[in-house]
């Protein structure tokens, strides 16, 4: 067994013992609040989460360096993104018209990862098919957060500058072959950069003690939590424990981001 | 060879002639165990096409087809009982556990007819961790139904995510114990340790 599996077995462990608490914290949050729907689709999503995770640590101790066909881990995923997608609609289920300009967004967004998918992986039916709850997830979020007025607009700009850098960056090898290792360094450097700057204001949202402020920092929980997963996609070796490193630290936000809400739903 | 749909055929014969003499939930058991013989022999079907047209040896397509296709199709009729007849919780909770068991109980026939019953581990195995295991899936299906829906939040992402679950499970399940060693005897318990757990989540549930 290679160094890289032993670090991907040791993060996904990393990741269940992190979800654990996560998953009992909403079970006991879910009892105290007059709405509790909200929480049990996070719940349900996070005991998805959870599985995909031990599904990946089995795997990875008795098939390493197999490459694993389409599975039902893939399945688990697509289940947690439909149900914290279910879980912010249930929250703010007061924006439920349909908002064309975030459908596109998400379409396109969506759909520059599906480009990069199927490049590096060659799998286009696998990853056309698992696309749908990653467009869903991500209208939900910009949809009812652009309705709310969550972000100013520099916010919104300095975001989508940030991740269409790191998408034209990860296409530029296509079209510079000759410059390909310089490249794929620039990508890595700057996408952890955005990344980790994202990760960064996730938990001062978090921190930010004003009441006005509480969707806004969910929102942002729900975002740099999706991104951080996108960015899993986009890594390989070394790169991706990093990766999932920032990804476990979206999960207490996006638990205590749902809580600071909730608490103010406490019967 | 077996002839699966023979062997369907005989067992079947007697449950249908039993199905004019009984009523309420013991017909409903019935049928709903009928129901999952079927779904086992489809989900065979299934689980074959896709393995010639993925190109995947038996190994293979048990641990990453097999569960996938087997809870889409117990899932099925599961959701076509929820949906066309609105049923209270216990009923749902007794239909699907007839279908589990349908499923299990087939599939454990087949394997027999198929293997023979000589091996006692073998036996113990297919009856208190594969058959388990059907219903086990089936039953976190059910109650995942039976928690949202009690807060009237049934929609597409729960049942996908109740979907998931079970399929969760048994491909993990499927997973372990592909390789021998501490890992067989990891996904051997596993399906008996789920069913103790939901023993006590049902108790849960009916207060």
């Amino acid at each position: 067994m290679s160094s890289a599996i032993i670090l991907e077995i040791a993060i996904f462990t990393v990741q269940v013992f992190v979800l654990i608490p996560i998953v009992y914290g909403g079970i006991r949050l879910s009892g105290r609040c007059r709405n509790s729907v909200p929480i049990s689709f996070f719940i349900f999503a996070m005991v998805s989460y959870s599985l995909e995770d031990l599904y990946w640590i089995v795997y990875d101790f008795l098939r390493p360096h197999t490459r694993k066909p389409f599975s039902s881990d893939e399945i688990a995923k697509t289940a947690a993104l439909l149900l914290l997608g279910a879980c912010l609609t249930q929250i703010a289920h007061e924006y439920k018209n349909l908002h064309i300009a975030s459908l596109l967004f998400s379409i396109l967004f969506i759909g520059l990862n599906i480009v990069l998918w199927i490049l590096w992986s060659g799998e286009w039916v696998q990853d056309i098919v698992c696309s749908p709850p990653y467009i869903y997830f991500l209208y939900v979020v910009v949809s009812r957060s652009h309705n709310a007025g969550a972000y100013k607009k520099s916010e919104k700009a300095v975001a989508v500058a940030g991740t269409f850098a790191v998408f034209a960056l990860n296409f530029a090898p296509i079209f510079f072959k000759e410059y390909r290792a310089e490249l794929d360094i620039a990508a890595y450097v700057v996408m952890f950069i955005v990344t980790g700057l994202a990760v960064a204001y996730d938990y001062k949202g978090l921190l930010d003690r004003d009441k006005d402020n509480v969707m806004k920092a969910l929102y942002t929980a729900f975002f740099v939590f999706f991104w951080s997963d996108l960015v899993l996609f986009m890594c390989e070796g070394v790169w991706y424990i990093i990766a999932s490193a920032l990804n476990i630290l979206t999960l207490p936000v996006l638990y205590f981001a749902l809580k600071r809400w909730a608490l103010n739903d406490i019967r | 060879m077996i002839y699966a749909e023979n062997t369907l055929i005989c067992i079947v014969g007697p449950l249908i002639v039993a199905l004019a003499f009984t009523k309420g939930k013991t017909k409903r058991f019935i049928g709903a165990f009928v129901v999952g013989m079927l779904s086992c022999l489809f989900a065979a079907y299934i689980g074959g096409f896709w393995e010639l047209k993925a190109a995947l040896g038996r190994e293979d397509t048990s641990i990453f087809i097999s569960p996938v296709v087997e809870e889409i199709v117990k899932f099925i009729p599961m959701l076509l009982y929820v949906f066309m007849f609105e049923p209270n919780d216990e009923e749902l909770i007794l239909t699907c556990t007839g279908l589990g068991t349908g499923f299990a109980t087939f599939e454990n026939l087949c394997q027999l007819l198929a293997a023979g019953s000589e091996s006692l581990p073998y036996i113990l195995i297919r009856g208190f961790a594969v058959g388990i295991m059907h219903i086990v899936s089936v039953l976190i299906m059910t109650f995942a139904f039976i928690m949202l829906r009690r807060k009237s939040a049934l929609s597409v992402a729960v049942i996908m995510g109740g979907l998931s679950l079970s399929t969760s499970v048994h491909s993990l399940y499927n997973l372990l114990v592909s390789a021998p060693g501490l890992s067989s005897y990891i996904g051997y318990v596993l399906p008996l340790t789920m069913a103790v757990i939901l023993y006590f989540i049902r108790k849960r549930i009916a207060r």
